[in-house]
């Protein structure tokens, strides 16, 4: 039989993991962004222009070009 | 012109300080960029000085022949009628390539006035421009400028304003006698509706075949025929395409331009130069990069890295620890307490240390190892060694008919395969784009290091292997090298690999900020997935894991909660859900020496996320501190593997199959197709299968003395690889005169 410290404890991990996955499904399971993009679409279009990975070979490859950025 | 309609635009080749220059008359901050392959962006701004001119500043290209997305948007621009005057920015320490699409906007017909920025760089070096001279022979003002230094610039916006009066621009160049005759020619074919001042554009742009130019002129038969006449018959006398005549020309005219107008210092060799002179030879330049990213590994895994996760694991996840003379507790004695106090049962308990904090702590543990390898590939990246590993890896690329473009999303992958695999999408050769996307994911990304870490463990424990960690690296690049001339040598990708051209920056030490803002993102995201998905993925494991149904020798059969059963033995787990779904498929994996459920399970969690390959362990095995130097809980891992071999071989197949979700989905949405992410995941799961299966058999028969049925395989899967590395390449495989294209060009 559960205590309601069980109770308690697992409503909390249940509502986290209910976050998770509602997050996984919104924003993709990749987090990482800062040097990406999860790339599901949910970026708003300012953190897409400092995406790397938005901008293709050659943009990454002119930043290299740049050196510091 | 009336002052409130002027537009000016600013043109120049990539990196020349146009965007400073932009920067600095419009009072501007913003980062300009182009996005090739989708649209390309020209910002707009008004003259800080006179509000009432406007200034667009134009992609950075290096010529107007309509190849790339920015030469065509540049060249529509010009064309438009729009730009009232064009500000030609030119990199004066760099005249030569510079002065090539100077030319051809001079050649448009608008009004052009040159801007020699970097004056201050010129001045550094001794070298002399002579302005005027330069002014002559171009036909048009020509401005020293400093755009980093704010030098010159009110005398380049009055000449601009200047010249936007007059009527178009003056082009005093000429190519050889017998060229000019030709397009004379031409241009006495064009109809009349093509203005004066853009008759002789349109005829350089009908001599070399220019297909919109052919377009927007349309010629009436009789006189498309004659200058077609006239273009082969040049060709034929010239020896030469009508195209490469031109450019040829136009190099000419530059070479007795600058002879004119260009006093050069005597050559000193800049530090950069002398740098480059050793890391980019020819036969230096792959070892020492080699070296370099075994030292990044070795410092990351073997040294500093391993002494944070060691504490890490040891203190804040292990036994506790002290700090200023207090002792605190670690964070599985914290929650155990917690609970205990509440009152919680051995369920939540167990869902909560073995299950959450075991796997969640496993992960977050080798952030010090990231941490210190992301410091260094950042630092790599920054000071602009990684440009030179571009160049050099195009040099190894292209001698297998490798575009040198891909090797950019590989260094893209070393942080994480899904920027990685998005960054191929401006390469413009459709079958090097899908090859590059099916095997950028074999570089190990920062989610394979600690897979890496524990593989090192396993396999050495703690004795001094520092090879191992930085071998599994050289794995990927192997593996990316192999795949890409196996798959160039097949029909779906046979092809000329796409040219690629980058500039080589001089050595920066990186600004403190951006370094950190690297490292940052790179470490916050592993943070991050770590309290997501891989949270989330640790609950199910557990849950998978710890329930089951006791079907053990006087087990009642019933489902339940493992541990509270009675009569449950010690290896409660075998009897688990997770069990039963990991012995279904483990016999995939029996060649590859890893036949046990829990490897199998790992593998499989491993798709969700590469960092579950540990959480699972560490869920399955208690190994939370797996980093640490307790070979005990190394071999709690190694266990589960009859040999070093199918170690080896399980960190080789879970390094090289298919990558996580994330990665696949982008994988997905860059393929575009069903049948080709099938193909990409398929290629990259049987590779990897193939891999662990030599590994492992010759590890049986070398090592250990054993020969078998998957000896033979092996070794036919050997025989067949080195078949497709070392045949011929099929004849008409690279295009149409099967020759490799020009290498990287390296400025």
């Amino acid at each position: 039989m559960l205590s309601l410290a069980d109770i308690i404890v697992l409503a909390l991990v249940a509502v986290a993991f209910v976050a998770v996955c509602v997050r996984v499904r919104r924003k993709g399971s990749c987090a990482d962004c800062a040097s990406a993009g999860v790339c599901t679409g949910h970026c708003s279009s300012s953190t897409k222009k400092s995406c790397p990975a938005m901008k293709g070979v050659d943009a990454v490859a002119q930043e290299l070009e740049q050196s510091v950025k | 012109m009336a002052a409130s309609q002027l537009h000016i635009a600013l043109a120049g080749n990539p990196n020349c300080g146009k965007t400073t220059l932009f920067n600095q008359i419009t009072g501007q901050n913003g980062y300009v960029g182009n996005w090739p392959g989708v649209t390309v962006e020209k910002k707009e701004a008004k003259l800080s000085a006179d509000k009432s001119v406007t200034i667009t500043d134009l992609p950075g290209i290096y010529s107007l022949s309509p190849y790339s997305p920015e030469e065509r948007v540049s060249r529509d621009y010009l064309m438009s009628g729009e730009p009232d005057v064009v500000v030609q920015v030119v990199d004066a320490t760099n005249l030569e390539r510079n002065l090539y699409l100077a030319l051809q906007v001079i050649e448009t017909g608008v009004p052009v006035v040159v801007a020699l920025n970097m004056a201050d760089l010129v001045e550094k070096n001794g070298d002399k421009i002579d302005t005027e001279a330069l002014s002559k022979s171009l036909g048009c003002p020509v401005v020293m400028i400093s755009a980093l230094k704010n030098r010159g610039l009110d005398n380049l916006i009055a000449e601009a304003k200047q010249a936007a009066g007059s009527a178009s621009g003056k082009m005093s160049h000429k190519f050889d006698s017998a060229i000019e005759d030709v397009l004379d020619h031409i241009e006495g074919q064009l109809p009349g509706s093509v203005p004066a001042h853009k008759r002789r554009y349109y005829a350089v742009k009908l001599f070399e075949r220019d297909a919109d130019a052919t377009k927007l002129v349309n010629l009436t038969k009789g006189a498309s025929d004659r200058v077609e006449e006239l273009i082969a018959k040049c060709e034929q006398d010239c020896d030469d395409d009508a195209e490469s005549i031109i450019t040829g020309e136009r190099y000419a005219v530059i070479a007795h331009i600058i002879d004119g107008c260009l006093k050069k210092a005597p050559a000193r060799m800049s530090t950069s130069e002398k740098i480059d002179r050793i890391v980019t030879n020819r036969i230096l330049g792959l070892p020492i990069f080699l070296l370099i990213m075994y030292v990044v590994y070795y410092l990351a895994i073997s040294t500093f890295g391993t002494a944070g996760t060691d504490w890490v694991n040891d203190n804040l996840f292990g036994e506790g620890f002290e700090l200023f003379g207090q002792s605190f507790p670690s964070v599985p004695m914290v929650a155990e307490g917690w609970l205990t106090s509440l009152g919680a049962s051995d369920l939540v308990i167990s869902l909560v240390n073995d299950g959450i904090v075991a796997g969640v702590g496993a992960v977050l543990g080798f952030i010090p190892q990231m941490f210190v390898l992301f410091i260094l590939l950042s630092f790599l990246e920054d000071c602009g060694y990684m440009a030179r590993v571009a160049f050099v890896m195009d040099r190894v690329f292209r001698r297998f008919g490798l575009s040198g473009k891909s090797f950019i999303p590989m260094l893209v992958s070393t942080g994480c395969g899904v920027p990685g695999v998005l960054a191929t999408k401006t390469i413009e050769n459709e079958k090097d784009r899908r090859m590059t996307v099916m095997t950028t994911t074999f570089i190990p990304c920062g989610a394979k290091l600690p897979i890496i870490a524990l593989l090192m463990g396993a396999l050495v424990g703690d004795a001094e292997a520092t090879w191992i960690a930085p071998l599994f690296y050289f794995l990927g690049v192997v593996a990316v090298i192999v795949s890409g001339i196996m798959l160039k040598k097949t029909k779906l990708f046979a092809g000329r690999p796409t040219p690629f051209v980058m500039e080589l920056p001089s050595y920066h030490f990186p600004s403190l900020k951006s370094w950190w803002l690297h490292i940052w993102e790179r470490v916050s995201a592993y943070v991050k997935k770590a309290f997501t998905i891989i949270f989330a993925s640790t609950i199910v494991v557990w849950f998978l894991s710890n329930f089951g149904v006791a079907s053990w020798d006087g087990g009642t059969g019933a489902f339940g909660f493992l541990p509270a059963m009675e009569g449950v033995p010690e290896e409660f787990t075998d009897y688990s859900v997770l069990a039963m779904l990991g012995g279904a498929i483990a016999w995939i994996f029996a060649p590859l020496g890893f036949s046990t459920w829990q490897a199998t399970a790992m593998s499989i969690t491993g798709l969700v996320a590469k960092e579950n390959v540990i959480a699972t362990a560490a869920s399955l095995l208690h190994i939370a501190d797996a980093g640490e130097t307790d070979p005990a809980l190394w071999q709690a891992f190694a266990a589960m593997f009859p040999s070093a071999g199918a170690i080896a071989a399980f960190g080789a197949f879970n390094l090289l199959c298919a990558p996580c979700f994330a990665a696949m989905g982008t994988i997905r949405a860059q393929m575009n197709s069903g049948k080709w992410t099938a193909i990409a995941l398929g290629y990259e799961c049987a590779f990897a299968w193939v891999v662990g299966l030599i590994i492992n058999q010759l590890y049986n028969l070398i090592v250990l003395g054993e020969f078998g049925l998957w000896t033979v395989v092996a070794f036919a899967f050997i025989a067949l690889i080195l078949f497709q590395l070392f045949r011929p390449m099929p004849k008409g495989a690279m295009g149409e005169d099967d020759g490799v294209a020009p290498a990287a060009t390296a400025a």
